[in-house]
This record gives C-alpha cells, structure tokens and sequence, in this order.
C-alpha cells in the first residue's frame, strides 16, 4: 500500500508540476502571444510554427505584422480589421484573394498589407531598383516602382492615386486623387475603371484622370474611351489626350511603339494611328463622313490606308476565311504586287514629266526607295484559324496591313469572310498614301499638261 | 404656109430653150464663183473655237493648282516644301495665317493669266503659215461665289491675214468649284486649332468632316508640322485643299 501511495504521490508531483510548469511558461513568456519576439523565439526553438502563430487568434495583428516583416525581411502588415483566413509555408488567402504567395517578397523594397476587407496593397518604394513583378492565379502584372495596387482578386485591382502597372506590355497610370479600378482579362464591370480584353485587344477606359501607355510589347492596341477626360494615351514618341470633348494629339509629334486604333465612343469616332513604311515619323490618318465609305474602299484607287468606325464594327467572332499562313500568301500575290504595280505606273509618269533633270531624279530615288521597301510580311503567324474583325491589324516591314471584308460579302451565319482571291483585303499603309493621293495625282497631271 | 407655121414653132421653142439654158447657165456660173470666193477668204471660227475651250480648260486647272497650293499659285512664306511641292502654313506658333477670301480671289486671278498663256502657245503651234495672231494684255478677274468661281478673263487676240483681220478678248467662265465652302471648313478647323497651338485636335477634324462633309487626311511631316488635305468630291467638280500647320 505504502508503496501504492507513493507513486500516485509522485504521479500528483508531477502533475502538479507540469501544471506549475506550464504557468510558469506562460507567466514568463516563452510563448508570449503579444510579444512578436517571444513567438519568434519559441518558432526558431521549433516549438511552434510561423503559420500557427499567424493562424493564432492569441497573437494580434499587430504581432503578426511584426513576424511577418521578420519572416520575409520586408514590410508586411495586417491591418487592425485585417483576416488572413489560411496560410501555409507563406501561401495566405483571405476572403478576396485565394493564394498569395509572400516567398516572392523576400526582400521586397516596399510594403504588402493585409486590408479589412481582404484586399492586399503592394506598394513599391521609389528607391526599389526593379519594377514588381505580382503574380495572381490567372493574371500577371508588373508594378511600377513607387506605386501601390491593392488587389482585390485574380482579375481587379485598384490603382492608387500616382501609381503604375504594366499588363501584358501596356502600362495603366492614375493620374488623379482616387483609386482607378483595373480589370484584368475581363471586358464587362460597372463603375468606374480601365479594362482590358485580351481576345479582343481592347482597353476600355471608364474614368477620369487615367493615362494609357502602348508599347512595342502592347498586347492590347485598340482603346475605347467609354467615357472621363483628362484621359493620356501614349505610344512610342505620340501623346494624345481627351479632354474637354476634344480629342487632341499633343505636340512634338513623334515615332509611334505600334499601331493602334481608338474608339471614341460617346462621339463616335474611330482613329487609326500607324507608322507608315517610307518615314517612320510619319503619323497618318483619315477622317471620312460616311462610314459606309468602308464598304467601297478599294485600295488601287482609294488613298485611305486605314479606317475604323465603333458604329461599324463587327461582332467578335468574325471569321477570316482562311488560316493565318494563307493570308500572308495572298497578301504577297495581291496587294504587294499591286503596290510595286503602282510605283513602276508613277515612274513611267515622272519619267515623261518635262522637269528639272535633279527634281527628276529625286522624285524617281523616292519612288525607287519606296519599291524597296515592299517586302511586307504578316509576323505572328500561327498556322491557324483567328477570329479578326476590323479592328484587327497585322504590323508588316512597310507599315499598316488592314484587314477590310468585301462589300456585300456575307454568309447566312452573318458573318463576313474574306473571299479567296480578293484583291482588295490588305494594303500597306504609306504605298496608297505616296502613290495614289489624289492631290499629288491631280498635280502631276496638272504640271504635265502645262508643258 | 402650113408647112412654114410649124417651122416657126419650131423654132420659137429652140430660142426659148437655148434662152433658159443660157439663164441657168449664167446662173450656175454665178454661184460658182461665189461659193470659190467664200473658200478662199480665212475662217477664223474654229480657232477661237479652240482658244474658248482652252481658256475654259485652264480656269479649271487655276481653281485646282490654287487649291492644292493652300490657296496660292505659289506659297508664300512661311511654307513647307514637300519633295518639289510647297504648301503654306496656316498656322505657326498659334499665329493664323489664313489667306482672306479676297487673296484667294487675287491668286486665281494671277494663276489664270499665267496658265491661261499655254492657249496663246497651243494656238500658235496650230495656225498656218499665213495667220498672224496677236495677244495683247491678258487681265483675269476671280469671283468666289457661293457654289462656284467666275473668272473673267480679258485675253485680248487677234487672228488675221492679209485680206483679213478678226480679234476677240472677253470670256467668262463658271468654274463649279466649292471654294467658299471648303474654306470654310478650313477657316473653323484654324479658328478652332488657335486655341490650343501645341495641340492637333483630331476631334476636331472628325467633327469638321462630319459638318462639311468632306474627306480630310492629315499626314505628320515632322516633329511639328502637319500637312492637311480638305477634299470635296461630292460635286462634279472635285477640289482638294492642301495646307500645313506647326505645333509646339
């Protein structure tokens, strides 16, 4: 018996001590929840990790905050409200955001916070020596360096106010003293924002103070202005702006990145703005009254190289008769020719003009030249099907290849195909321009019939 | 006796036939030589004819050089030179340089009597060893209405030969050219340009174009210059105005 009441009296010590132990622990502080050192210290001793201290309701946000600016050596923070529902090895979700991968900011020159309602701000400093890459589940953008986007899911964000993004090579900048809302990959949202449509290549822009940014890598070049002024569009050396009901192309006037149309929707113009082939800073477009002038563009006899009209164009799923390899095939047998047709036609002209010998000449190098540089090439071809529409442009050594549809050309299914054979389905901008124009036409027979 | 009767009718009847066949004959020798007389004397008509038609020719011609040269036979300063064609600014450093009405009127006025010489060449190249023709002093007037451009022109010629001299030198011509309308277009789209000198109003343009009804291209010649193209090809006399602007 004595020997029975002994071990149940250890037993009880050490219970007894386990549970004095235990209060000790937690009295001095070797997991003390409200010390962002103390749970550092228990999870470099193994003896809790950093995801169970963060998913911990004794730690405050204020406390996680810290832990999580250690972890990544950068500045994270969890607002006062702030929930992050799960995290695992740094991989936090919260009601907005389904994976966010904090391993991608180790290091990071600037600062993630964890708003109320889920959203997360990525601000990058100004002295950050790169732009920010930030990847969402199903889309990707480039933060500039001093700005801050707060994401509110894989496809929106907001832009605050002086800060930039990059998305698929075009850059979105809020200019004003609101967040602008961007919409990533997704065409129809309310309110105020700017979004992109990648099956379309468009961007429509629905705000104020907003600055759109084309480049070289644009994957979007038609811009819609659904509505807002103080709208910049830039691309390459060009700057326009809405403002005031006018639409205005800000002086120097210089070399574009790309092509690219813009739609004014409230007013109901389209504009085309190209690189033509013979000076790269040359910048041409056409403005014709009647959109169904589009219908008799012939480009042999027309000198419009590119015309776009929101009023006229077509469906989405409008189908090019043919796969990607068979245009550029046509292309080279029809226009191309066609084009080279007309400069030897202009030579044979100023060849029988009665002019100086040296304005001869001149004109004959210019045309030569221009001869030259018709080798036009559609690049990005794939080999297969593409749904285009109007809109749809092609960038060729020599400049602007349009895609228009032949007048009357349309199938029971409604939609419009270009036919095989059609000679009038492409031009190079520039070609038509220097050869057909109808002025300097009109003045070489003038000249020529003085003599 | 009976015998001597029928004679004498006989004969009554061959004098009245020899008479008439002398009256014809006389006649017909008459218009003869008439009608030689007329052949041989110089008809000017179809020179005159050719030299109104020529004169007609290159009143059109005058309304389209000036309009393609923004309004002038030759631009004036300041103005861009474009290959061998200059086109005039109509705007430089916000400072409009719009002709008035009243020059454009002068140019035609200066670019009729010069290509209106070429008739006075082509008739030279046509006549005979035996015509003289003089021009005297060629004097143009222009007058842009609403719908169209009347050029007088005094072009004072004489066509003759030894026998005979013919002049002729007033013709009026209604060129069915819509200058005063294109002009009008230009004249708000560089009131409206004015306004804002370091930028080229593309909405502008569009809702001109849309207003007026015409085609209007523009092409960026450099960093700062814009050539402009107003065409109007809505009547059957088609004009297309060519000028320039500098921005910045």
């Amino acid at each position: 018996m004595n020997m029975g009441n002994k071990r149940i009296k250890i037993f009880g010590y050490w219970v007894l001590f386990l549970v004095v132990s235990t209060m000790v622990f937690a009295q001095n502080g070797d997991i003390d929840f409200s010390s962002a050192g103390s749970i550092d210290d228990a999870i470099q001793n193994g003896k809790i990790t950093l995801d169970q201290a963060i998913m911990s309701e004794k730690a405050t946000n204020m406390v996680k905050s810290q832990l999580l600016s250690n972890e990544y050596r950068t500045v994270v923070s969890v607002d006062t409200n702030g929930k992050i529902e799960n995290i695992n090895n740094g991989v936090i979700s919260t009601v907005l955001i389904k994976n966010f991968n904090l391993n991608e900011y180790k290091n990071f020159n600037g600062q993630v916070k964890i708003n109320n309602d889920g959203s997360i701000t990525i601000t990058s400093n100004q002295a950050a020596t790169e732009n920010k890459v930030v990847n969402l589940e199903q889309n990707n953008f480039v933060l500039v360096k001093g700005s801050s986007a707060t994401i509110k899911g894989n496809d929106e964000i907001g832009l605050l106010p002086s800060s930039e993004i990059e998305y698929k090579g075009t850059f979105i900048k809020n200019n004003g003293d609101e967040k602008l809302d961007i919409i990533l990959g997704k065409p129809k949202v309310g309110g105020k924002y700017i979004s992109f449509s990648d099956n379309t290549r468009e961007i429509n822009v629905n705000s104020d103070n907003a600055e759109v940014r084309i480049s070289k890598q644009s994957q979007h070049d038609i811009i819609n202005r659904i509505s807002g002024n103080n709208i910049d569009i830039r691309n390459g050396g060009m700057a326009f702006e809405f403002n005031d009901g006018k639409f205005e192309q800000k002086a120097d006037f210089l070399q574009t990145d790309r092509n690219m149309v813009i739609n004014d929707i409230p007013n109901q113009d389209g504009y085309f703005v190209a690189s033509p082939a013979i000076n790269t800073k040359n910048m041409i477009m056409s403005f014709a009254p009647d959109a169904n002038q589009l219908n008799k563009f012939n480009p042999l006899n027309d000198n419009r190289v590119y015309f776009t009209n929101v009023q006229i164009r077509l469906p989405d799923d409008t189908i090019v008769d043919g796969t990607m390899t068979e245009l550029a095939t046509r292309f080279h047998s029809t226009a191309a020719g066609a084009a080279r047709d007309l400069y030897q036609n202009e030579m044979e002209k100023v060849k029988n003009l009665d002019m100086p010998k040296s304005e001869k000449d001149s004109w004959i190098d210019s045309l030569n030249f221009m001869a030259s540089q018709v080798s036009p090439q559609i690049i990005g071809l794939d080999g297969g099907k593409r749904n285009i529409g109007y809109s749809t442009i092609f960038t060729t050594d020599s400049g602007l290849v349009l895609i228009v549809p032949a007048e009357g050309e349309v199938l029971s299914k409604g939609r419009k195909l270009i036919p095989e054979g059609q000679k009038s389905f492409a031009i190079p901008s520039g070609l038509a321009k220097f050869l057909n124009k109808e002025s300097t036409e009109e003045m070489i027979r003038i000249k020529a019939k003085r003599k | 006796m009976k015998k001597r009767g029928q004679l004498s009718i006989f004969l009554l009847f061959a004098l009245v036939f020899i008479i008439a066949a002398g009256i014809l004959i006389f006649f017909k020798n008459e218009n003869l030589e008439k009608t030689n007389m007329v052949l041989s004397e110089p008809n000017f008509e179809p020179y005159f004819f050719f030299l109104e038609n020529c004169l007609k020719d290159k009143a059109k011609d005058s309304v389209k050089e000036v309009m393609l040269n923004g309004g002038y036979l030759k631009a004036p300063e300041p103005y861009v030179q474009i290959i061998f064609f200059s086109y005039p600014f109509y705007l430089v450093e916000g400072k409009n340089y719009l002709p008035p009405r009243e020059t454009i009127s002068s140019e035609l006025e200066k670019a009729y009597n010069e290509v209106s010489v070429q008739c006075y060449d082509d008739l030279l190249y046509a006549k005979n060893n035996t015509m003289e023709i003089k021009l005297g002093k060629i004097d143009s007037e222009a007058l842009i209405t609403k719908n169209s451009v009347i050029l007088r022109i005094n072009y004072p010629v004489t066509i003759g030969t030894e026998n005979k001299k013919e002049s002729r030198e007033s013709y009026r011509f209604e060129v069915p050219a819509e200058v005063d309308y294109v002009y009008s277009a230009i004249e708000e789209f560089i009131n409206d340009e004015e306004e804002t000198p370091d930028a080229l109003c593309w909405s502008c343009l569009s809702d001109i174009s849309k207003k007026y009804d015409l085609k209007i291209d523009m092409q960026v010649f450099d960093e700062k210059t814009v050539l402009f193209s107003f065409f109007q090809n809505k009547t059957d006399f088609p004009i297309t105005w060519m000028f320039a602007n500098e921005y910045g």
